[in-house]
């Protein structure tokens, strides 16, 4: 029982989180919200789990949840990659506009004001 | 009319080099861009005693990002030409004019090649690197070319305007080629010299550095 309310304090704060932060159009958000429910429905419904995974020709319930865990995984990692190189692109185009902005030339440096 | 020629030299922590550098390009450019890509010693000054326009990176992002930023800035100046000068010593001024020869003769890019020209002091691991880079461009761009990864080029203020580097880092030379092939750039390579000094090998990309700008190729393919 311990582990089960562990588990489910862990995942209600994930879904709060990503109810929270929740951005338009965002997928990774999406992705984490239903991996959240279906946690939480899991936890406490280890049979249906079972269940589900013999329908699905694989085994225990909880070599499905990790089978599950391995490419939603992925799919997170790769979300937020995506989301770092797209900060990565502002942050250099910031950049680029600072310098071409601040760029000093001879004839200032020549003859400063 | 490829005049005015602006050079756009990329500069990390190249204080100690610099200065030789802009004054083997003196009377060969009609400007010099130095982009200083958040260097600690004092590369700004160097270049700015040197008579260079001095774009200064707050935080280091690449030489990739760094040569965009100088190819910008030269086309808002009426740049002609481009031309992408390493900060190391490891070009020869002197080989410019025959770069610009070629934009005169039709060109819109002229790339220059070491393996055309001359190579002092290569070692031979990263001879086979470079070797192995260009067969890897010949596949994915269709280019024929005998040196993908020297950073001596020049572009017509036409054809630098149509390359956008996003690539920050060290993968911006295979970038470059592939826009070249993309938008159907007319383009030569001309034989050009490098000289390998301690310097230039000690600051340039390490062997596993290839790895790296491959990863990096594969990203932009599948997150781009």
């Amino acid at each position: 029982m311990i582990m089960k309310l562990l588990l489910t304090a862990a995942l209600v704060s994930v879904l709060f989180y990503h109810l929270a932060h929740a951005r338009r159009r965002s997928w990774i958000n999406l992705v984490a919200v239903i991996a959240s429910v279906c946690g939480i429905f899991f936890v406490w419904n280890p049979q249906l789990s079972n269940d589900l995974a013999e329908v699905l020709g694989i085994g225990r319930g909880a070599d499905m949840v990790f089978y599950l865990a391995i490419p939603i995984s992925a799919a997170f990692f790769l979300g937020i990659h995506v989301r770092l190189q797209d900060q990565q692109d502002m942050i250099t185009e910031l950049v680029r506009n600072l310098a071409i902005t601040d760029a000093r030339r001879p004839d200032a440096l020549n003859n400063p004001t | 009319m490829i005049y005015p020629v602006v050079v756009v030299v990329a500069a990390y922590n190249e204080a100690a080099k610099l200065g030789e550098v802009l004054d083997g390009l003196r009377g060969v450019v009609d400007l010099t861009v130095v982009v200083d890509d958040g260097s600690h010693d004092g590369t700004a000054d160097v270049a700015a005693r040197h008579g260079a326009h001095v774009l200064c990176h707050p935080i280091n992002l690449g030489q990739g990002a760094a040569l965009q930023t100088g190819i910008r800035y030269a086309l808002a100046e009426g740049a002609g030409t481009v031309v992408t000068f390493d900060a190391d010593g490891q070009h020869d001024a002197a080989a410019i004019p025959n770069l610009l020869e070629a934009l005169e003769d039709g060109a819109d890019v002229a790339l220059g090649s070491r393996f055309l020209g001359s190579a002092e002091a290569l070692p031979l691991a990263r001879r086979l690197v470079l070797r192995a880079a260009v067969l890897f461009t010949q596949l994915t761009t269709g280019l024929r070319l005998t040196d993908t990864h020297n950073g001596l080029r020049a572009f017509t203020a036409q054809a630098a305007g149509v390359i956008r580097i996003r690539q920050n880092r060290m993968a911006h030379a295979s970038e470059i080629l592939e826009q070249i092939a993309h938008h159907g750039l007319h383009f030569v390579e001309v034989p050009v010299s490098i000289r390998y000094t301690a310097y230039s090998l000690a600051k340039g990309q390490r062997i596993s550095g290839a790895f790296e700008i491959l990863i990096d190729l594969l990203k932009s393919k599948v997150l781009r």
